[in-house]
């Protein structure tokens, strides 16, 4: 019997709406961040005509949560026969989290709910009088709470007939629930350092009116939201191995929950598996040889059905507030899908795990390839239908790939070791469908269109063919555009751009131990897929405003006629030349820069070589420690310290270019003592 | 020892696995399974019935007519400069206004919002039958509750086919194209809804209003007498209103006479100057209280406080002078008229449809040319709906078509009659003439007058002027668009211009290639 009890409190403070890093790249670097005498500079934000100040807006808002957990477990394991024994644990969980996140009277986001900027009105104005939130902020809070506890008993046999033959079956059966609850509520009038007190809000603005509109501000009422999900499952494996060497196995697996709304029939579907192993390394004739160490061969194949968790084939309705009525009334969830089939999942596994020289070369193979049918995809229908879209069985997928990994122990002595590892993998997707979706330029160009004859993600891109000489606006070969497919399918006039998934990846790992000294690092290699840039621009139809911070490649921009010749930046948007809508014979319009955002020359490689980090270690050997210490030993490791990629970039930053943060990269050092 | 071993352990297991069925029964927070027929019953407010914030499509319409004019140059006030640009595409016609207005947005509620009630509607005409009935009561119920639905899915299919096919009277209504017509729930993904022709649409509208009407006759009960909620009065009214538009003039008269009979009432605005004419806790005229939207951007109908920059045009102001007598007062509209210092100038009733706006629009917040005040209508806030005004123009109309085919005056002094009445509750009692036939020259005049009258007293509600213009002739229509420096272009929609006929938006033809759009 072992038992196990832990449990943790934690807190976190962070920021909340204006996100720092995002701020801090799409911000015009000419505006400054505070006056000449020190104060902070306040300019009016794009957004709402505000004064903003991201200091002042960090400084004034955010969010705290406090999050305690507690765990419990109970093994028991009871040995009935010498052949039968019995396990059965326990176990249980608890945690709760408040969170906490404001916005004080000062900041801009509470300036656009009160209508006017801080300090700008006084009480008895007719703004102030007319204001939905003349004094305050606002300030939300959130409770969780969830407990889950987990059951689990299985009834082993084993049994070892003649020292050769041996069974082994396992029944198992397993219990879980989870209780959710939650509250949150959103309050106006808060001044955090003013005692953190809430000052009223006028019940009706403007009051002169005939008819006040009543200010929606006034009463806030909580979410409450509590659920209860239960699952039982229970399993069986069966299992033979003839002498060490031959092993079969056999395991079933059913899961029932208490899903609202799921169709009683499809539960406890069970998923199957069957296997197959020979273990080479055991075989007679492999005895006594030093160069093939062990081998061994696996082979498996599984069924299961998935029912899709969103769907019921019953009418269905949700209970939501009639605010007209002062009462409640029915929504639809959804339309029952009667006919709609469960997935079908099979899979086969092959793989080999080998090792040479006494182990100082070992590695495994394998391959897999995986097959669903009857796929459940939401299929956008017509509007007439009153609907968004529909669940349908869309077609088959077909995966096959492999892994592959090596690893060499060239040396292995006492004082030194050295070794290195090498993985690779291949995936293969192939997608067959019977649903034709909507192919138009937008699908297209997401990695989201499937397209018969080509991998799944592939995605198209507009022909960009130049600048038009006398406004420098990018022009694209669009032919085909105006036939009859070419207006149901947009890759008809589009060119194929590639996928958006790798074909291959592969990492290479290396350490080195010499007595206490050890170093490690790896390398990560991505190749065969293909990417947008991140659109150069926020805005299709107009010049970016003066707060915008643009990238410097538009200082290559086309600026006069003749640069078409040098250059393949389009110049500035201007909505009367170059930005004018295009009318597509469809009647669907596209804009000139959204159609550049996604044109052929904004496509990358996206291949990369990284490194994902170089750690060393070293403990100090006892001999040098001082009285007292009983262990010392420091700690170095640099993340993320190199990337290579495709030079599409042109010296760019990689992440930022796609559209995210740069990798950061961190150093850390450490000492460790023990006494 | 190991006897008891093993009991303890059979125990344990059977403990294990009985507690299954109550473990796994189904457990939601807010999902249920509707099985009763009070469920259907909330289903159908929930589903059927439109809410405030779908209710846009209910008066959308009101941009497109003569009605409405381009008052405000530039306003500082972003949300109000933005809705006058966004809005733009719809104020000149323009044949792809739905589909880009300038900021990437495209506006389809016009189509996708009736289907989604007729939606509603279907799943209750599909399930009702299954749910469990509770004596007689609930039979009768359910029959009502069915009507209600058959009622609904009319009116929605009645708006879309008047949105987006040709008027019933114009052409060749069984080669015009109307809007795919659905009649069930269900979807199949591998076919794609047609457009039916306007008259198969009217003739399906027709069916479903019938049938509605007829059940919720013979299934009188409680529930139906709220107000928010239709019963067989209301649909006896939209059945009027159909026949209208059909040119079918005895049957709506007909439908007309069965609600005013049971329902003859009329506000009288000189005795009630308090009340708005539409509220959702009714009075004497309104047969259905309908929720509309109250926000700053539908056309016209705007609080004083807010303008939106498309008000209430100085045609359909002058249009309420028109047939006054001398000493005649229309309280339905405050005007500013100096000649006559009888007029009581902006005084706080609430019966007025068509009030000034407070505030004068110098200086820094607005910089007009021409209309120094402007004008919008103001029925009642967040409720529209239908009352008996509408039966009495309806019929009234009826009446003056009937005597210019047969010439019988009585058929004309029938309409009189009906337009005298309402006009007697809508005019100030001092100085309240009755027009006589004496006073109009042949039967033309007669309905020009009435349409002028139908003008008055329905503006800026339910899409009734586009709808009555498209069926009134397509008469030819100018906006003059005032742009950021003041400049002013014209715009013309000329008469029968194929633009009376709303443009299918393009999102919506993209999810269904078997839809044709509209020519032009």
């Amino acid at each position: 019997m072992s038992t196990n009890l832990s449990g943790s409190v934690g807190k976190t403070k962070g920021f909340v709406g204006t996100d720092p890093f995002g701020y801090a790249s799409k911000m015009n670097r000419a505006i400054p961040a505070y006056n000449e005498d020190g104060s902070r500079f306040f300019y009016k934000s794009a957004d709402n005509g505000y004064l903003f100040n991201v200091e002042n807006e960090l400084e004034h808002s955010g969010t705290e949560n406090t999050v305690s957990t507690l765990n419990a477990n109970v093994n028991l394991r009871w040995r009935i026969t010498d052949d039968i024994s019995f396990n059965t644990s326990v176990s249980y969980s608890a945690s709760e989290t408040n969170g906490s996140s404001w916005y004080s009277e000062r900041t801009n986001y509470i300036a656009q709910k009160r209508g006017y900027d801080y300090g700008a009105f006084e009480a008895g104005s007719k703004e102030f009088e007319n204001s939905k939130l003349p004094n305050g902020g606002e300030y939300n809070s959130s409770h969780n709470s969830a407990t889950s506890w987990n059951w689990r008993n299985s009834l082993d046999w084993i049994k070892v007939l003649n020292g050769v033959h041996s069974f082994s079956v396992m029944l198992g059966q397993e219990m879980s629930s989870t209780q959710n609850n939650g509250y949150k509520l959103q309050s106006y009038g808060y001044i955090p350092d003013k005692g953190k007190i809430f000052v009223n809000l006028p019940a009706y603005t403007q009051h002169n009116a005939v008819d006040p509109p009543v200010n929606d501000m006034y009463r806030t009422t909580p979410t409450l939201t509590e659920s209860e999900s239960n699952t039982l499952s229970y399993y069986l494996t069966l299992s033979y191995m003839y002498d060490n060497r031959y092993a079969f196995n056999a395991s079933v697996r059913g899961d029932g929950n208490n899903r609202f709304g799921q169709d009683k029939k499809e539960r406890f579907l069970p998923v199957w598996a069957c296997g197959f192993r020979w273990n080479l390394g055991y075989e007679p004739w492999l005895q006594g040889q030093n160069i093939l160490s062990d081998m061994s061969v696996r082979v498996s194949y599984g069924y299961q059905g998935n029912v899709a968790e969103n769907v019921s084939p019953d009418l269905i309705a949700t209970i939501v507030e009639d605010k007209e009525n002062y009462d409640y009334k029915l929504a639809l969830k959804d339309l029952p899908a009667p006919d709609l089939k469960w997935e079908k999942t099979s899979n086969l596994n092959v793989g080999i795990d080998w090792s040479f020289f006494s182990n100082k070369i070992s590695g495994s193979f394998e391959w897999y390839w995986k097959k669903t049918t009857d796929l459940v995809t939401e299929l956008k229908v017509p509007y007439e239908h009153g609907v968004d879209s529909r669940p349908v069985n869309g077609g088959k997928m077909t995966n096959t790939g492999w892994d592959a990994n090596v690893g060499f122990t060239p040396v292995r002595t006492k004082n030194f070791v050295l070794s290195m590892g090498l993985t690779f993998s291949r995936v293969n997707n192939k997608l067959k469908s019977t649903i034709e979706p909507n192919k138009t330029w937008k699908e297209a160009t997401t990695g989201n269109l499937n397209k018969d004859g080509y991998p799944v993600t592939s995605f198209w891109a507009f022909k960009f063919t130049g600048l038009n000489p006398e406004h420098g606006g990018p022009e694209f070969d669009t032919e085909g555009i105006e036939t009859e497919e070419g207006l149901k399918d947009a890759t008809v006039y589009m060119a194929y751009a590639g996928k958006m998934e790798p074909d291959f990846t592969t990492g290479l790992t290396l350490s080195i131990r010499y007595k206490t000294f050890s170093l490690s690092s790896g390398l990560y290699l991505s190749l065969g897929n293909q990417q947008f840039m991140a659109p150069p621009m926020d805005s299709f139809s107009s010049i970016p405003s003066e707060y915008e911070n643009m990238s410097t490649e538009w200082l290559d921009r086309w600026r006069k006629p003749g640069d078409e010749k040098y250059t393949n930046v389009p110049s500035l948007p201007d909505k009367r030349t170059n930005a004018l809508k295009w009318q597509a014979p469809s009647t669907e319009q596209m804009y000139p820069y959204a159609m550049y955002a996604y044109s052929d020359i904004r496509v990358v490689d996206a291949w990369y070589i990284r490194c994902g980090s170089i750690s060393c270690s070293y403990t100090m050997p006892e001999k040098f420690l001082p009285n007292g210490l009983q262990n010392m030993s420091f700690s170095f490791s640099l993340s993320n310290p190199f990337q290579i990629r495709s030079k599409d970039f042109k010296g760019r930053d990689p992440e930022v270019a796609l559209g995210g943060q740069p990798l950061q990269r961190a150093i850390s050092l450490g000492v460790s003592l023990s006494f | 020892m190991k006897n008891m071993k093993t009991k303890i352990l059979i125990l344990f297991l059977s403990c294990a696995f009985a507690g299954c069925d109550g473990f796994l029964e189904e457990q939601s927070q807010t999902e249920v399974r509707p099985s009763t027929i009070f469920d259907m019953e909330k289903l159908l407010e929930g589903e059927a019935y439109w809410t405030e914030s779908d209710a846009v499509f209910t008066d959308e319409t009101e941009i497109f007519t003569d009605d409405n004019m381009c008052n405000v140059v530039r306003d500082k006030n972003t949300q109000i400069q933005n809705l006058k640009e966004h809005d733009k595409y719809k104020y000149i016609w323009s044949n792809t206004m739905f589909n880009d207005n300038g900021d990437g947005s495209s506006d389809i509620e016009l189509w996708q919002t009736p289907y989604k009630y007729i939606k509603g509607a279907n799943v209750i005409l599909d399930y009702i039958d299954d749910m469990i009935v509770d004596g007689k009561e609930g039979e009768v119920r359910r029959e009502h509750l069915r009507g209600e639905a058959f009622v609904l899915r009319g009116l929605y299919h009645f708006y879309l086919v008047n949105f987006f096919g040709l008027p019933y009277n114009y052409g060749d209504p069984t080669q015009n194209l109307g809007v795919p017509l659905k009649t069930n729930s269900g979807v199949t993904t591998d076919e794609y809804p047609k457009r039916s022709s306007v008259a198969e649409c009217y003739k399906q509208i027709e069916q479903d209003l019938l049938e509605g009407t007829r059940l919720m006759s013979a299934n009188r009960d409680e529930a139906s007498t709220k107000i928010k909620r239709i019963d067989y009065l209301v649909g006896n009214a939209l059945l009027s209103r159909m026949y209208l538009y059909m040119e079918n003039w005895d049957k709506t008269i007909d439908y007309a006479d069965s609600v005013l009979i049971a329902q003859p009432d009329l506000l009288m605005f000189s005795e009630n100057p308090n009340e708005y004419i539409y509220s959702q806790y009714g009075n004497c005229e309104i047969l259905w209280a309908m929720p509309s939207t109250f926000a700053a951007d539908i056309p016209l109908v705007s609080s004083r406080r807010t303008q939106y920059p498309y008000t209430a045009s100085n045609d359909l102001i002058n249009t309420f002078n028109k047939d006054l007598a001398v000493g005649e007062i229309d309280l339905r509209v405050m005007t500013q008229d100096e000649d006559n210092p009888n007029y009581p100038g902006f005084d706080g009733r609430n019966v007025t449809f068509l009030q000034t706006g407070g505030e004068t629009l110098y200086g820094d917040n607005y910089t007009k040319l021409g209309v120094v005040e402007y004008y919008v209508i103001y029925k009642g806030y967040k409720w529209t709906g239908m009352r008996t005004a509408e039966l009495y123009l309806n019929r009234a109309e009826a009446y003056i078509q009937k005597y210019i085919r047969e010439g019988n005056t009585s058929d004309a002094q029938a309409a009189l009659d009906d337009l005298n009445r309402l006009r007697r509750h809508r005019l100030d009692p001092n100085g309240f003439t009755e027009k006589m036939l004496s006073d109009y020259s042949d039967g033309w005049a007669l309905l020009e007058f009435c349409w002028r009258e139908r003008r008055r007293e329905l503006c800026g509600e339910g899409n009734h002027r586009w709808f009555d213009l498209r069926r009134q002739g397509m008469p030819q229509i100018t906006h003059i668009y005032l742009d950021n420096t003041g400049f002013q272009s014209e715009y013309v929609l000329q008469k029968e211009d194929s633009r009376y006929v709303l443009p299918i938006p393009q999102n919506v033809l993209d999810r269904n290639p078997d839809l044709k759009q509209n020519k032009y």
